[in-house]
């Protein structure tokens, strides 16, 4: 297996090579974190200097979500709902990732995704829900979600989530 | 002692008290955090408590508004999803059922069964962490067989 993966990774590293004029570097290193990542490896993208937020109402998840962006190396805030999160972004502050809850008092999260799009903020937002419904799915991706996906989040989840959302640094 | 606290936490799992979204947490425990998931899963019944709480006060008035009490029920299902608290979460979604159809005895009922569910639970993860921090560092979680 070791050796597969060793395979696997030199014949990488010389496709990458090869698109060198194509990749940056910090692009490389994003790409081979994710892939040991779905190899059972936890990366580390504290090099990339990602930034992210948690807007969830609930505070066993906050918690949660919280370490295990922690634990990728991202540093993250935390608001307890949508209208949190949309006061954060006017106070000036901005995130690479923004974790969005669907059910949250005040301002829920197809509300706070609908109105931060108007608000012309271009974050990758995530919506991370234990709603599930095909309907309830698609009206949440309207408001403006990049990426869906399903509670509970899990490490191999929120690699996914970066993985989909093609999280590089800008050379 | 080490061997002690393994075979708490394998009795837990084969008796379907936790899934593997406990396995999750205790992967996220570090040196700067050792205690993770016990502080979560105190975070955890602060909050079920509360919620608790509400539930019943809802349901002592006697006239079943389904729909505040399925409200309260999708918080106690998703932090109890998110914890791994299996057999909580099952009577979650049951009572959420007998919401949905109106159904208030069923309500009565599987309520009753949650917060016996709920108190065993709580019994056995504070056993479990007691133990846990008697025994010292904890080796690198595995998941069960």
């Amino acid at each position: 297996m070791i050796l597969f993966l060793c395979y696997i990774t030199t014949g990488l590293l010389l496709l990458i090579r090869d698109c060198n004029e194509f990749l940056s570097f910090c692009h490389k290193h994003i790409f081979l974190e994710v892939f040991f990542a779905m190899a059972g490896e936890v990366p580390n993208l504290a090099e990339s200097k990602l930034t992210a937020l948690v807007v969830d109402d609930n505070f066993v998840n906050q918690s949660i979500h919280h370490k295990l962006l922690d634990r990728l190396g991202i540093k993250n805030d935390v608001v307890c709902n949508g209208q949190e999160a949309v006061d954060v972004h006017c106070s000036g502050r901005n995130y690479d990732l923004i974790l969005m809850d669907m059910d949250m008092p005040i301002m829920n999260g197809i509300q706070a995704t609908k109105r931060l799009r108007e608000m012309g903020i271009e974050s990758k937002i995530a919506g991370v829900t234990t709603r599930a419904e095909e309907e309830e799915v698609k009206e949440f991706m309207e408001a403006g979600l990049n990426d869906f996906q399903e509670k509970p989040l899990t490490i191999s989840k929120l690699v996914s989530i970066l993985h989909n959302l093609d999280f590089y640094v800008q050379a | 002692m080490q061997r002690q606290v393994a075979l708490i936490k394998q009795s837990l799992f084969d008796q379907g008290y936790l899934d593997e979204q406990f396995m999750e947490l205790e992967e996220l425990q570090d040196d700067a955090n050792p205690n993770f998931v016990e502080e979560v899963a105190t975070l955890y019944f602060k909050d079920s408590a509360r919620l608790i709480n509400n539930i019943e006060q809802a349901l002592e008035r006697g006239s079943f508004d389904f729909n505040r009490l399925d409200n309260y029920m999708h918080q106690f299902k998703g932090s109890s999803t998110s914890i791994g608290a299996s057999k909580v979460k099952t009577e979650c979604t049951m009572f959420r059922e007998y919401c949905r159809a109106g159904n208030a005895e069923g309500c009565l009922r599987t309520f009753k069964q949650l917060k016996k569910e709920h108190a065993t639970l709580r019994k056995k993860l504070e056993q479990y962490f007691q133990l846990a921090r008697q025994a010292g560092p904890k080796e690198i979680a595995r998941r069960p067989k």
